[in-house]
């Protein structure tokens, strides 16, 4: 995580009061968890503002008792486009620093950018694809541990999705640390496993090395003329970036791709082989976010998810990581962080752990640098 | 170097992940047994010398039945890497031998376990007393005889006592408190008044704890919600993290300040016939001075919100030790002020802290202070004393 960037006033012990402007670019159409979200972005908003609405969570990661029971109430709500959240002086883990805050929705990520230089937001969240970008116009920028995984995930049933060479030589066409370095500007990690490093300790042992030749070579043993359409995400510009270049790896390699987008939130054509997928870890814990993923791959990609156990080791975590690896059903590519763009008056900020809400319940507000 | 000295120069938790290691490595070793391992570390800190681990590991493995060998010879390569996840350090083998790789982990004890213990003095004038993964709001020590000393610490719902003996500590009592009040910045202070009686002002009650023979707590509603520091009564805002500003003197006398995080005024021994000097850390970020009147005489910018009077020691001049200011993401440092005719002068080299200071108050002999700190590296929390030593 990124320090902060300067201050002014001396008050280090947490100081009441203020108002935090929140900008998202998901659009929130209901804050109650019953109704369901039009797409992921508005899912994965939609849960931020509940966390922030109920006192706590139940084991299956709905929310439990009352909408006001957390450290802030809803105050105001105008569908789609703004919130109100005033901090809940009853709160059992006691009062918000905060007095309010602020939740303007839909904001574009160029918008939101814009506002947090020019003081007229607090808080946004960034596509990591920016977060160089944010920091070089003074925007000050904090990073989680990677913790989405951005992955290729095979559509179970699809001819060429059932030839394991097809799907290892695409894996091993994919130039990962040139995405890391181009498209995402430094901001992720090559992914060659389903955890991350900070998370399992052992995705070290994946590799995430380019082998164009040896992709070559698998490709070629195949009869016919292969073709593998990747389906992935047309209002995500990260997942189109991505695809594109999976795309020229995959030629490069001689293996023949090509990238189809779709709208959020509708379902793959039916001529996809393989999709991006993002997966956000549930859980900084290994068994915990890979029994996740394994549940919102397995449907589809035809792999094992059957859940891990209680007490599962290590050495058993990596060895059905492993396992659903070295199947290539699901190709890791690379790991992203969450970013986040904060106002100059944001104080004790920490970028919450993968499955955390936003913090706002322990952020204050000092006075602008 | 012998087997004994290797293990006995790794942490105890180290040990047994080796120990634990080399069963599986040993299990995993081709026919011929012979073995050549390397270690490497790419965890962020791991606190052990790679060499002692690997003479360690290999030993170990010998000891299963595994031959050392050379590199070169060797049936077996075994590559062992100290890694960490989300659950703490772990040492990861991979194997080669006969074309094939095997894996083989172990976890090392996690961190709070190797590292909640009393740690040795921390430098001259901090000397760190006790550190926990559990927050400590305030802490006090007396000794209850000559060998033997009780350490009360206070979190926000319980008061735990240890006695020390040596180099030993017991976990010997720990009571819970039923807090009224909850804040997002607790702030708890004791009194020990001797060995065997204390009391705890914390979430809106006092507990008064006494030996009588047996460990015995009482807590009730602290009416008027008054903290006696020293021969004055500061009335705190239990459900927030500050003073409303009002003081009561031992005489009934009552002082209205701006609300403030922490207060201090001159000891005895420096403040001669004028006792009604006090600098209030207050919540709008300004320390202010104020000489018996409503109107403060100075205002001390660039103050934090802990402030206590530092020893009298240092010359006839009234000092006061002061916190750095930024946030509790980042790390703390206590700079001591004299105060003289209106002015605060920096006196010396701040003390770098490796974290934030959640809590200074001065100790009853009015010789040092107590500071909580918690370490942003390690993540504990550490009760420590700080001593004021001139000239420094």
């Amino acid at each position: 995580m990124l320090g902060i960037v300067g201050r002014a006033d001396p008050a280090r012990r947490p100081k009441y009061g203020g108002t935090l402007r929140v900008e998202i670019g998901a659009v929130v159409n209901s804050p109650d968890p019953a109704v369901a979200a039009a797409n992921p972005e508005e899912a994965a908003a939609k849960e931020r503002i509940s966390a922030l609405l109920y006192e706590r969570r139940n084991a299956d990661g709905t929310f439990a008792g009352v909408a006001g029971s957390g450290p802030f109430r809803l105050a105001e709500w105008d569908p789609g486009k703004h919130a109100t959240l005033a901090a809940n002086p009853e709160f059992r883990g006691g009062r918000a620093f905060l007095d309010s805050i602020e939740i303007q929705m839909g904001r574009a990520a160029r918008d939101r950018l814009l506002d947090l230089e020019v003081d007229k937001a607090d808080f946004a969240e960034i596509p990591p694809e920016e977060a160089r970008r944010a920091t070089e116009r003074g925007v000050r920028v904090s990073t989680s541990q990677p913790e989405e995984l951005l992955a290729i995930a095979f559509v179970a049933g699809r001819p060429i999705a059932e030839d394991a060479r097809a799907r290892e030589a695409l894996s091993r066409s994919i130039d990962r640390a040139a995405i890391v370095n181009f498209i995402l500007q430094k901001e992720g990690e090559a992914a060659g496993g389903l955890l991350p490093q900070w998370s399992s300790g052992t995705a070290f042992l994946f590799s995430t090395a380019v082998d164009p030749a040896g992709a070559k070579s698998l490709w070629s043993q195949i009869s016919g003329s292969p073709k593998i359409v990747l389906g992935y995400d047309a209002s995500d510009s990260l997942e189109q970036s991505v695809a594109e270049r999976i795309v020229v790896n995959a030629r490069d390699a001689g293996i023949s791709v090509t990238a189809e987008g779709t709208l959020a939130g509708a379902s793959a054509p039916a001529d996809c082989d393989a999709r991006i997928v993002r997966l956000p870890m549930a859980a900084p814990h290994p068994a915990v976010a890979l029994t996740r993923f394994l549940a919102v791959l397995g449907p589809g990609s035809g792999i094992d998810a059957t859940p891990l156990a209680d007490g599962t080791s290590p050495q058993q975590i990596y060895d059905r990581e492993r396992a659903i690896v070295s199947g290539y059903r699901v190709v890791p590519i690379v790991w992203l962080p969450q970013v986040y763009g904060l106002g100059a008056r944001v104080r004790d900020w920490k970028a919450p752990a993968a499955g955390e809400g936003w913090p706002f319940a322990d952020v204050w507000i000092g006075d602008a640098q | 170097m012998t087997r004994a000295q290797t293990q006995s120069q790794l942490p105890p938790a180290w040990n047994e992940a080796v120990h634990a290691l080399s069963e599986k490595i040993a299990a995993a070793l081709t026919p011929s047994h012979t073995f050549a391992a390397s270690v490497t570390d790419i965890s962020s800190a791991s606190p052990v010398d790679l060499a002692i681990l690997r003479q360690t590991l290999a030993d170990q493995i010998v000891i299963r039945g595994g031959r050392s060998v050379e590199d070169a010879s060797a049936d077996s390569v075994v590559q062992v890497t100290i890694s960490q996840s989300a659950d703490g350090f772990m040492l990861v083998a991979e194997i080669h031998g006969g074309g094939a790789t095997q894996t083989a982990m172990a976890m090392v004890g996690h961190l709070e376990e190797a590292a909640a213990q009393p740690s040795p003095h921390a430098g001259i004038e901090r000397r760190i007393m006790w550190q926990q993964s559990r927050p400590i709001l305030d802490f006090g020590a007396a000794d209850l005889d000559t060998s033997h000393t009780l350490l009360y610490v206070l979190g926000a719902d319980r008061l735990e006592m240890y006695e020390s003996s040596g180099n030993a500590q017991v976990l010997h009592e720990v009571r819970t408190i039923a807090r009224l009040y909850a804040s997002r910045d607790p702030r708890g202070r004791l009194v020990v008044t001797d060995a065997t009686h204390v009391t705890a002002f914390v979430g809106g009650v006092r507990c008064d704890s006494q030996w009588s023979p047996s460990f015995a707590i009482e807590c009730h509603e602290n009416a008027g919600q008054q903290w006696p520091v020293g021969p004055v009564s500061w009335r705190f805002d239990p459900s927030r993290n500050y003073f409303s500003g009002s003081m009561t003197f031992s005489n009934s006398l009552e002082a209205k300040f701006p609300a403030f995080y922490s207060a201090a005024s001159p000891s005895a021994e420096t403040s001669g016939q004028n006792n009604s000097r006090w600098v209030v850390a207050g919540i709008d970020g300004h320390a202010q001075l104020f000489e018996g009147s409503a109107a403060a005489v100075a205002t001390f910018d660039g103050w934090g919100s802990d402030i206590a009077t530092g020893a009298p020691a240092c010359g006839s001049q009234w000092q006061v030790l002061v916190t750095g200011t930024g946030d509790w993401t980042e790390t703390d440092r206590l700079q001591l002020y004299e105060i003289r005719d209106h002015r605060a002068i920096a006196a010396g080299q701040p003390l770098e802290v490796p974290g934030p200071v959640l809590a200074l108050w001065p100790a009853a002999d009015g010789k040092s202070t107590r500071v909580v700190v918690r370490n942003l590296e390690s993540g504990l929390y550490e009760a420590s004393i700080v001593t004021v030593s001139c000239g420094k």
